[in-house]
């Protein structure tokens, strides 16, 4: 399909539902702003250069009307969620709505914590774009989300949301809150999209915990784009784990947009295993001098799986840092990428980046595609960038046999050893041992190696 | 610090060495481009038809493109109408059958750039096939290459001398259709060079080639083929220094080369071409597309380059490894200073088994320059036990210039191993102060750092061209580096 036809599609799509569109959660100017944004742009194709990695054959066919089956219906059993992390207050969506009957908030609304739903506000909201509600950020905000060609289908997301959770943290305080976003993309592609949403503001000095999860309900062809729009204030402290565990034959696309300010400590860590074609976009901002990003990212795909990720770091302000890990594996006919791209503009002096970049090929037609990325307008900096595509390393191969593994339980040890330099990160106990059994138990004969866990 | 940003600017604001125009009388063809232009091209130089055809499917192709724009640089628009396709040196006509013959003139210019064209052409034993402006006027050395058999011609001579090679070769490693620049220069080049070293022959000579510009407002349209047959071995050596000039100045120039089984070809660079004035006025386009094919079993393709000159360079001197356990090199030095932009960088393409390459890229920014390297390493499924190496380093000087890096690492073959590595950084002021601390002069310990960054390239140089190579970094960055 050509994508003016295509554009056309998604505008008529659009006209279509957009008075039955819950303005509590965007208001109808931003939606007919962001379609119009959109269709102007167009839906991104192979011939852009940052998606040159993607299967975006699944937008040609996406039915992009939200799904409407998220009552009753289509609601999975509670059995499909994992069990409750300690500490953690859940909040669970299906089909990018709340659904109170699965999530345990427990009394997480203490001190300086607010989570909110949107969907039944009647006020015109401004998050997740607008964000206004943290003064100091918001007069960091230099562009808004969906503003960056590689960011647009966080206008898709914009104009067809369904609900939102809005997570606001007030008040410095060294205890950390604890919250868990689960996303289940439950109704057939065929049905409609689901548009998880997700709004976090910290506060200066706030500290907070995020466990978010993208899952899909038995059957797993869904159509997900999500949008997550964070700000992290001076000094908060922000640990953010993404968990993309989507269906097998599900569409996963998703765009994240942070703004850190001065002192502010983001640490962003992605599991990405689950889709057919999955396409993650970080773009995260150095406003304020003295940030700290962590990104790490671990992704495996199998089969006939397409996992692309595209990052780009601005840094805006001086003395920031930026650490980037990948680690891909990519195994029978799949394709693992990532795109890691860190810009230093003119006033970033002291900006001190570091990249690493890593991907296994473990399949006779897999591929990875690694592409670290350096854009520096200012000599007072410090990058650097590894990037590494091959296969185990022959000498530890050779080490383990020695000592009595078997090829294949050497081999699967040497690649969990490798996705470890990501998982290992993860200093919620209860969370990284699922993770951990989660991705043994994608990895053949999964049996041997949780023996070994 | 300070201290050092003012002996930078001191240095940097050194002008240009070779900045001159030769006065002579050029055979012009007015500017514009069409059909009529292409014939009256390739008639003036009298090719058989099959060439002729070949420019105007080139030309045709090209017109259905649009230029491109990815690359990191800009500049304002260029009106191709407006550019003249043909300039030969008058003097040509006759036809100069000796040096003697060559117009005093121009021999006056290859004197001051330093052209080992007479005495110290065999001194240095090196060939010189001088191209000014676009039709080659001397080439020397000519017997003892003829005793070994290597062809070593002027395109257009090449054309009348070898037609079947020609036919055979050219446009086969890069098409007429292979992007826009090269589809113009495939419609309209002008001259350049032809190297055919047939099989287990080694070259007795490095092989070396000046190009100059000269006319105003001609674009230069070179074409270089190099064939290196089964067992045969050549250095090509490719310098440039071009006039002052006010007007900018499209350079969009084609090197193809062919190695056969066992062969190498050994290509290295010395550009340049005026960069245009502190204020980025002027200066020379230099929009080059350079591609080697490894076509044979253990065949081998090293390119070198140090890029100094040109407002703007983008080209990317690229190796397809089609045989098995052929392998490909990569050594770039590439500096920028006042407005100058560099876009440049390889791609090495893994086809066959046990392909090997090496990817070592060292860029300088200075002033307000940009510079990137922009490079794909591409393993295809067929490249069993394919191996790539890549490290680029970039040299920051002053808080205005800019260092990108841009990698792509496609790899489609589980044996495969890629690793690429670069790093971004200022000169490090422990090891300036190191050196001052020793008695050293700043702008000598300047020198002395940049050499030692740039030196696993230089160190790829035929030795002529590693003391040129020097001298220019020391001219252009000589302010800036040294």
């Amino acid at each position: 399909m050509s994508s003016a036809a295509l554009s056309k599609r998604l505008l008529d799509e659009y006209l279509a539902v957009r008075d039955s569109l819950p303005a509590g959660v965007v208001s109808a100017e931003r939606r007919h702003e962001a379609i119009r944004a959109l269709a102007a742009r167009g839906l991104p194709t192979a011939r852009d250069e940052n998606w040159r990695y993607t299967n975006l054959r699944p937008l040609e066919r996406a039915r992009f009307v939200p799904a409407v089956s998220a009552a009753a219906a289509a609601l999975p059993e509670a059995a499909v969620l994992p069990a409750v992390l300690d500490g953690f207050a859940r909040y669970v969506f299906v089909d990018g709505i709340f659904a109170p009957q699965l999530s345990s908030p427990g009394e997480q609304t203490g001190r300086g914590l607010t989570v909110r739903h949107l969907r039944d506000t009647a006020e015109r909201s401004t998050a997740p774009s607008g964000a206004t509600t943290v003064r100091p950020v918001a007069r960091a905000l230099p562009t808004a989300v969906g503003s960056l060609p590689e960011a647009r289908l966080a206008l898709l997301n914009e104009a067809f949301a369904t609900d939102t959770a809005a997570i606001h943290v007030s008040g410095a305080s060294d205890a950390w809150q604890r919250v868990e976003l689960i996303f289940i993309a439950a109704a057939g592609a065929d049905a409609g999209a689901s548009y998880p949403r997700v709004h976090l503001a910290l506060d200066p000095g706030a500290r907070l915990a995020l466990v978010e999860r993208h899952l899909s309900a038995a059957g797993g062809a869904q159509f997900v784009n999500s949008a997550v729009s964070v700000q992290v204030g001076q000094g908060a402290q922000l640990n953010h784990y993404r968990l993309q565990k989507a269906g097998v034959r599900s569409t996963w696309l998703d765009t994240l947009s942070a703004v850190l300010s001065a002192d502010a400590r983001y640490r962003l860590l992605a599991v990405n295993s689950g889709g057919l074609s999955a396409r993650g976009t970080t773009h995260v901002q150095m406003a304020g001098p003295g940030a700290e990003l962590t990104l790490s990212v671990a992704a495996l795909g199998d089969k006939q799986q397409v996992q692309d990720h595209f990052a780009l770091v601005e840094h805006i302000a001086p003395r920031a840092r930026t650490e980037q890990t990948f680690r891909g594996i990519a195994s029978g006919r799949a394709r693992v990428a990532f795109n890691g791209k860190i810009a230093v503009g003119e006033a970033a002096a002291g900006t001190d980046s570091r990249q690493s970049l890593r991907g296994l090929l473990a399949g006779p037609e897999a591929e990875i595609d690694v592409r670290p990325q350096l854009e520096i307008y200012t000599d007072e900096v410090r990058c650097s960038h590894g990037a590494t595509a091959g296969k185990l390393d022959k000498d530890m191969l050779f080490y383990l046999l020695s000592r009595g593994l078997s090829d294949e339980v050497a081999q699967r040890l040497l690649k969990w050893a490798f996705l470890e330099d990501v998982v290992s990160r993860i200093d919620i106990p209860g969370l990284r041992r699922q993770i951990e059994h989660d991705l043994a138990g994608q990895m053949a004969d999964a049996a041997s190696l949780k023996e070994l866990l | 610090m300070s201290e050092t940003a003012k002996q930078l600017e001191s240095l940097l604001a050194r002008r240009y060495k070779h900045g001159f125009v030769t006065d002579i009388d050029a055979d012009t063809v007015p500017p514009g481009l069409d059909e009529d232009v292409v014939r009256l091209i390739s008639r003036k130089k009298g090719e058989p038809s099959f060439l002729t055809e070949w420019r105007l499917k080139a030309l045709r192709h090209w017109l259905t493109l649009s230029e491109p724009h990815w690359s990191h640089t800009t500049y304002p628009p260029i009106d191709y109408q407006a550019i003249s396709y043909y300039s030969a040196p008058k003097s040509k006509t006759d036809g100069p059958k000796s040096l003697d013959e060559v117009d005093p003139k121009l021999l006056e210019t290859y004197e001051k750039l330093g052209v080992p064209l007479h005495e110290r052409a065999r001194l240095a034993g090196v060939a010189v096939d001088a191209v000014f402006d676009s039709v080659s006027v001397a080439t020397t050395f000519k017997e003892r290459l003829i005793e070994a058999g290597v062809l070593f011609y002027p395109f257009s001579e090449a054309v009348q001398k070898h037609p079947e090679l020609i036919e055979r070769y050219l446009g086969s490693v890069v098409p007429y259709t292979d992007n826009f620049f090269a589809s113009l220069n495939s419609a309209v080049f002008s001259d350049g060079s032809f190297v055919y070293v047939p099989k287990g022959v080694r070259c007795p000579m490095e092989l070396s080639t000046y190009f100059r510009i000269n006319a105003a407002n001609t674009g230069q349209f070179e074409r270089t083929l190099i064939i290196a047959d089964d067992g045969a071995y050549v250095s090509y050596l490719e310098g440039c220094t071009a006039p002052m000039r006010d007007e900018n100045q499209l350079h969009a120039a084609v090197v193809e080369l062919v190695a056969l089984d066992d062969a190498r070809i050994k290509y290295s660079t010395v550009q340049n071409w005026y960069p245009g004035d502190a204020e980025g006025r002027g200066g020379i386009y230099n929009f080059v597309t350079k591609r080697g094919e490894c076509r044979g079993r253990n065949s081998h393709i090293s390119w070198t380059q140090v890029e100094t000159g040109s407002a703007i360079t983008w080209k990317y001197p690229s190796c397809v490894l089609r045989g098995d356990g052929s392998s490909g090199e990569f050594y770039s030095v590439a500096t920028v200073n006042n407005r100058q932009q560099a876009d440049t960088g390889t791609k090495m393409i893994h086809i066959g088994r046990d392909t090997h390459s090496t990817i070592i890229s060292k860029g300088i920014s200075a002033g307000r320059g940009q510079n990137t390297y922009r490079g794909l390493v591409k393993i295809l499924p067929s490249a069993h036990g394919a191996r790539n190496f890549t490290q680029c380093d970039s040299l920051l000087m002053g808080g205005k210039c800019g260092a990108h890096t841009f990698p792509y690492v496609e790899v489609k073959n589980p044996s495969a191993t890629v690793e690429h590595e670069a790093s971004t950084s200022k000169i490090s002021e422990d090891e300036l102060f190191y050196c001052l601390a020793r008695g050293i002069s700043r702008e000598d310990a300047v020198n002395l750092i940049v050499s030692g960054f740039c030196k696993s390239v230089f160190k790829e140089l035929p030795m002529e061209f590693a003391v040129e190579a020097q001298n220019l970094l020391a001219v252009s960055l000589e302010g800036a580096v040294g």
